[in-house]
Parts: structure tokens; sequence; C-alpha cells
């Protein structure tokens, strides 16, 4: 994680294909070894989970490469607790792409 | 919010200087990104930190913890908050209560971090005089939001009356600082050089601050405002007790000060 990993939504996943990204999302569902999140944006985005995945909460922040099929393969995740305001979340990560001097992007 | 006003020193003191050249204290408190951190200007080794042309001494970020390494007197942690990554280091006195804050944090949470710049033999890293654990996820976005801000006002001065085009730019990170819906570019029209100073505030401390602002500049108020009258002239629909607290708060927050009685307030600056 030495490199940035720019905050996205579902919409922002094609402009990082093979890059590390980091995203936060509502929990929909979760089977075996794939997970599908709700977005800031409202889309969905499907996580493939890394061995050592622990979705706990409502809301999770996914850190993972983003694949040609737009779905993300987990390296590392936080659980976020119950009480995130996804619109907040939302303003960020539109905000953090329009200031790249604080908020690099990976490369 | 106005607890964010609390590092911009310069939206206190604004009735001295133009908008366009307001300067922080030197202690003021800066949130800032890891990235801006690494990226911070320093004309040699041993100089300040200056960012945005502002220096940066006390700074504060939110960061995920990555690792961490408890020594006897200190304990490391290699923080990064997806601009960049840092070491932070705290040193910890034995009987202090520092450890007991520490003692939550493990690698994957996310912490709040008080502290300054140090440079190592090349490597920039974190001094911290204060960590503590994020509660309130939700603090996590609010600092990025936050940083942006201040960067934002330091690069293009302050929201209303601020020179021309930082405007367009601001109106997309007003509404987490406006928590009353309240415009805060609605207070830009009147006042000239002291009109738009209170403009960080939530709309009822605003409007207080304005009415007390107005009765001293009439010359009648010398022993202070009295509360009666403010709640008459900037309560609106608030009620009396509400805008005792709304008070306290300016109070707390040092914008006003009691004089003659605790029903009596003059503006600080």
């Amino acid at each position: 994680m030495e490199r940035p990993t720019p905050r996205v939504n579902s919409a922002r996943l094609q402009d990082h294909i093979g890059k590390t990204v980091r995203l936060i999302g509502k929990v929909i569902s979760l089977e075996g070894e794939s997970a599908l999140l709700e977005t800031s944006d409202s889309g969905q985005v499907t996580v493939k989970l890394s061995r050592t995945s622990n979705f706990a909460d409502v809301y999770v922040e996914v850190i993972g490469r983003v694949s040609e099929d737009l779905s993300i393969t987990e390296l590392a995740s936080i659980n976020m607790g119950d009480k995130i305001d996804m619109d907040l979340v939302e303003k960020t990560v539109e905000l953090t792409h329009r200031h790249p001097d604080i908020f690099p992007s990976s490369e | 919010m106005s607890y964010a006003g609390g590092f911009l020193q310069g939206s206190q003191g604004g009735s001295q200087g133009s908008p366009g050249s307001k300067r922080s204290g030197p202690s003021a408190l800066r949130p800032v990104t890891i990235h801006q951190i690494s990226t911070a200007q320093q004309a040699h080794p041993e100089a300040e930190f200056y960012l945005d042309g502002q220096e940066l001494k006390e700074i504060t970020f939110v960061a995920c913890v990555r690792n961490m390494s408890r020594g006897t007197t200190n304990i490391g942690y290699l923080v990064e908050d997806g601009t960049g990554q840092i070491d932070a280091r705290q040193w910890v006195d034995n009987a202090g209560e520092e450890n007991e804050q520490s003692n939550e944090i493990e690698v994957n949470t996310y912490i709040r971090v008080l502290g300054s710049i140090k440079t190592f033999s090349g490597k920039r890293s974190v001094n911290c005089t204060r960590v503590r654990v994020i509660e309130d996820m939700n603090e996590i976005n609010f600092h990025l939001v936050e940083a942006a801000y201040v960067s934002m006002y330091h690069q293009k001065g302050g929201l209303p009356g601020a020179a021309g085009g930082g405007r367009a730019d601001h109106s997309h990170i007003q509404a987490p600082y406006a928590a009353d819906a309240a415009n805060p570019y609605a207070a830009a029209g009147g006042g000239g050089g002291g009109g738009n100073q209170y403009s960080d505030l939530p709309v009822v401390q605003r409007r207080i601050m304005e009415f007390i602002a107005q009765e001293v500049a009439s010359g009648e108020s010398d022993d202070g405002v009295n509360v009666g009258a403010i709640h008459r002239g900037a309560g609106g629909n608030t009620s009396l007790d509400k805008v005792k607290m709304e008070l306290e708060t300016l109070i707390g927050d040092g914008h006003l000060y009691q004089t003659i009685d605790d029903d009596h307030v003059l503006p600080t600056n």
C-alpha cells in the first residue's frame, strides 16, 4: 500500500482497471468467495474475497485491484460499522478526484 | 460544526486583514493528508515545512494503521490514508494515560493523529502528540473534506468575499460545513470588510454575531450586549434557552466573552 489508493464509486471503476483502489460499500450479499456491495453512487460492485476476509459490518471499506470485468479482488478491508453517511462518501469520492494535489491518483 | 473554524485562525481575525492575505497563527492545527505531508516544501533539511504558503507546525490526520511496533519508550506506527503512507512515532511515559489510549489501537484500525513532522536522514515521519481510535467512521471522510477545504482556503481565500475565482470551486464543499442548510454565501452581500467574518458559523450563531457586531458598532453597548436584546434582535423563532446555548458555544469557541455579568457579552475581536 505504498502507492496511493484512490477512493472510488462504481462509476469510476472503469478508469482504474488494473489498479488498486479503495471503496466504501454496503454489503448486500455475501456468499462463499464473493460479496456484492452497493456503492455510494448507488451502483453495485462484486468483490472477490481474500481467504482472510472478514466482512462483519453493514458497511465495509475494501482495498483491492480492479479487474477487466469491473469486479474488485480484495487485498484488505476494514469494517465500517452501520452508520456510514453514503452521501458524504459520494461527495468525498468526487471531491478527491477534483484535487489531485491533495489526493493523488494511483500512479 | 464550528469546531472546524478552529483550524482557520484567519477566520476569526479576518477583520484585520484583507481576505486574500490571511495568515494562520504559528500554532494553527492543520488537517492534512499524508500526501500533503510528503509533498510539503522545506527549504533545507532543518527548515520549517510549508504547505500552500502556510507553515506546517501542528498537523492532524486520519489514517489506517498498517503496522505497529511497541517499544519500551515509544510506539511506532506505519499509517496509510489512501494518499500515501508514513511512519508515526508516539513517545509513551509509563505512568501516563497515553498508554490506555494506544492500547486500543491495533493494526487495521483507523486512527486520528495529532503531531508534527520530523525529518530523519532524509525521511519524513510524524511525531505524535496524541493518537486515538476513530469511533465514528464518518470522521474518515470528514477529515478528507476538511483537509481539502483548508487547502482551498489557503490557496483561494475564504468563502464569501474571497478573491474572484475561488467561489465556484468552493461551492461543492460547502455542504458539510453548513449543517443548518445555510448558505455561507448568504452573508456575503453586506458589511464590507467585517461583514463576512462569521460566514463559517452555523446560521443562528452567525445571526447572533452579526447582531452583536451591529450593536457594538452603534456605540451603545460598551458594557456588553444584553442576552435578552440578542434574543429579540437575532433570535428569530429561536427560544431564549437556545440562544443562551448558542452564546455559550460562541463563548467556548472564543468568539465572545462575558462582561459585567453572565447576561452581557462582547465579541473578542
